[in-house]
């Protein structure tokens, strides 16, 4: 049978704010862990740091904690965010593979171990997962490294992380759900489930808009039209927008890499890949909202997007056409023909 | 001969100081209505009206000391003028004044100053800053009869219910009855505003008549002292204070962690995820701006572009009783200003508060 509300353009729409959604929550999920060790630990964190196994494999786990004073200088932990629970066997052996990665690192901290134990590093491993499938990562994911033979040797453990908004507060949960950590400090406070109110992060959430795993490309697009592009109009330009005409602007990849990587979280200033401006670029040339001037170069055809500007976006981005807007029949409508012939600045 | 007060008014006048004593003894001694607006915007408000608007409706400018004074043709009917100045206290803020017709204040000046975003910016008083005004009116030691008011108040499912009442109460009973136990909104408010105890006295100076809007246009009839001497400098005071916390928040837009500006609004209106729809709607409905949203229930996280000047902000709601602006890439103090006047009107009043952060770390 014909599934019709897969194509319909609301449900495209529901589709990418869902990927967004998936997107922020590990954002989310990792100033929130990093806020519960921060909280009563001094530490360093990183997003994406490079670091190697005993067999030289690099590995980029979504996070490292290394606690940098006090009693407890030395501790590390390395935290990795997934979604939802694998269902099928190769995705599951893939997690298994790098979790058995994980527990195997040997080397790219950020500071010297301090503890001096022989050995290989001390550091616990955490794997953080959404609240809903935390029950089923407890009750499956350690019975399967069991039966697929991998061992984690260190202090392994799963926290539960979501969203509670009871109280009418949006506050970000996190519980631990299996295993320990090896600091029982944090471990109890874990243990116990500890909530932060997201209100109080705002500052630190919002400018982080990626990290360093590939962002939908639709999310990327609206990040550089609703952001980036407006920083480089300027004079005329901008009066021209303000009256509803198209202005051009010449951009390079380089250069908007850079402006991009402002939005990256400050321990990993270097996560965002060219490859996704190119990706959400080459989109904007496929909808008609920018053209390819040379490798590495593009030409913008800027102008007042929609009311919504991501609904928008993905209409163009799935071919959908004269959807009606929410609001205002500005002349901003869905068909962009009359922006796209000859109408430059 | 009498005094031509107009003279005194649009020519004589120096500066603000003058333009309010000429206006209080037009009102009293030439039974004149005198009409006021406030706004924020430029320095030289006349150099701009005249540089950006077009040839047909571009106003004539007369500059004297302080004092600007611009005079709108009418197409054969009597110009309007509109002496314009600023007080050194609050330097963000225009007074502009006349005496011509309400209507023609308003279609002619009003209207020219709208057109000029993001130049110029209406200033929209919250409801508590509405109150702030009358009470402090009323412990001024006078005696408050509301005459007539407009008010609105919040839909079960989002956005505003506008009524008119003509009346003639009391104020204190006007706060009791419509503001605390209907929780009304006040958007135009007329009174009448008489020394206590003095009301049936012979001899006893006239009753101030005025209207109040919470766009900030003031007229005043019989007598403009409470108008001239309390409200006005109140009124700039309170808006000049905002304009401050506008301006050093879309300072920092091209940081990289920009300061929030925060809405409180006093009330959980955000408490039913299920309106987070309309919310979206009334902040969609900003003209020449358009908005993405990422995340709309329970919490929202949106951005919104200001074309009007290519400011950009992230929207934030993680609590019932606040909205969080917070500056991206660039905004100006006008584009902040127009998007917190829209949501007073559209949401109901708040106030703006500095975001306080709450997980320091070690």
């Amino acid at each position: 049978m014909r599934n019709t509300k897969e194509s319909t353009p609301e449900n495209s729409v529901a589709q990418v704010r869902a990927e967004i959604d998936a997107y922020m929550f590990t954002i989310q999920s990792m100033l929130g862990l990093e806020k519960i060790f921060a909280e009563t630990l001094q530490i360093r964190v990183r997003h994406g740091p490079k670091m190697d196994t005993s067999a030289g494999h690099e590995v980029t786990p979504d996070m490292s904690l290394e606690v940098t004073g006090g009693r407890l200088a030395g501790y590390r932990a390395i935290n990795e965010v997934k979604s939802r629970y694998p269902t099928h066997e190769p995705a599951l052996r893939r997690l298994a593979r790098q979790l058995q990665q994980y527990d195997d690192i040997r080397s790219g901290w950020s500071l010297p171990d301090v503890r001096h134990r022989p050995g290989p590093p001390a550091y616990d491993l955490i794997l953080t997962v959404p609240a809903d499938q935390a029950a089923d990562y407890a009750n499956n994911l350690p019975g399967y490294l069991r039966t697929c033979g991998v061992v984690i040797t260190r202090e392994f453990c799963i926290v539960g992380f979501g969203l509670d908004s009871s109280d009418g507060d949006e506050r970000l949960h996190t519980k631990k759900v299996y295993g320990r950590l090896s600091i029982p400090d944090i471990d109890r406070v874990l243990a116990k489930g500890d909530a932060l109110d997201m209100y109080g992060l705002l500052d630190e959430l919002a400018p982080i808009k990626f990290y360093d795993s590939n962002p939908p490309i639709p999310y990327t697009m609206s990040i550089l039209w609703s952001r980036v592009f407006l920083g480089m109009i300027h004079g005329k330009k901008r009066r021209d927008v303000r009256r509803g005409r198209t202005v051009k602007i010449s951009v390079t990849i380089e250069r908007l890499h850079k402006l991009v990587s402002k939005f990256a979280p400050p321990s990993n200033p270097r996560c965002i890949k060219t490859s996704w401006v190119t990706a959400a670029l080459d989109k904007f040339v496929a909808v008609k909202l920018a053209r390819k001037a040379k490798e590495g170069e593009y030409e913008i055809w800027y102008r007042q997007g929609e009311s919504l500007t991501l609904d928008w976006l993905v209409r163009l981005v799935n071919n959908v056409k004269d959807e009606p807007s929410l609001h205002k029949g500005s002349g901003t409508g869905a068909s962009l023909d009359p922006y796209l012939h000859g109408r430059d600045s | 001969m009498g005094i031509d007060y107009s003279d005194i008014l649009y020519e004589q006048s120096n500066g603000l100081d003058d333009i309010a004593r000429a206006s209080m003894n037009m009102v009293a001694r030439a039974g004149a209505k005198i009409n006021v607006f406030l706004f924020s915007g430029v320095d030289d408000p006349a150099g701009e009206l005249v540089e950006w608007a077009p040839a047909s409706r571009r106003p004539g400018v007369a500059r004297r000391g302080a004092k600007q004074v611009l005079t709108i043709d009418m197409e054969g009917g009597t110009p309007v003028r509109v002496a314009v100045a600023r007080d050194s206290r609050t330097p963000s803020i225009n007074y502009a004044v006349s005496d011509c017709p309400s209507t023609a204040f308003k279609n002619r000046f009003v209207s020219l100053v709208d057109r000029h975003v993001p130049t110029f910016s209406r200033i929209i008083l919250s409801n508590a800053e509405m109150i702030k005004i009358l009470d402090g009116v009323a412990a001024k030691g006078f005696d408050i009869e509301v005459k007539y008011s407009s008010t609105s108040e919040q839909r079960t499912h989002g956005g505003l219910d506008s009524h008119l009442d003509y009346i003639s109460i009391p104020y204190k009973k006007f706060h009791s009855k419509i503001v605390t136990e209907k929780e009304k909104m006040i958007k135009t408010i007329r009174i009448v505003c008489t020394p206590l105890g003095l009301a049936d006295k012979e001899g006893a100076s006239a009753p101030n008549m005025l209207t109040m809007t919470r766009d900030c246009r003031f007229s005043a009839s019989r007598n403009a002292t409470i108008l001239f001497d309390d409200i006005l400098p109140r009124v700039a005071e309170m808006a000049e204070s905002r304009t401050s916390q506008l301006r050093s928040s879309a300072s920092t837009a091209s940081r990289r962690k920009s300061e929030p500006l925060i809405i409180n609004f006093g009330r959980d209106i955000f408490a039913d995820p299920d309106k987070n729809k309309d919310h979206i709607a009334a902040l969609a409905s900003i003209p020449r701006c358009s908005i993405s949203v990422y995340h709309l229930n329970p919490y929202i996280h949106a951005s919104l572009v200001d074309y009007s000047d290519c400011s950009s902000y992230d929207i934030w709601v993680l609590v019932n009783d606040k909205l969080a602006i917070v500056p991206q890439v660039s905004a100006t103090e006008s584009s902040m200003g127009r998007l917190v006047n829209h949501i007073f009107e559209k949401m109901g009043g708040g106030r703006i508060e500095k975001y306080e952060r709450k997980y320091a770390g070690k």
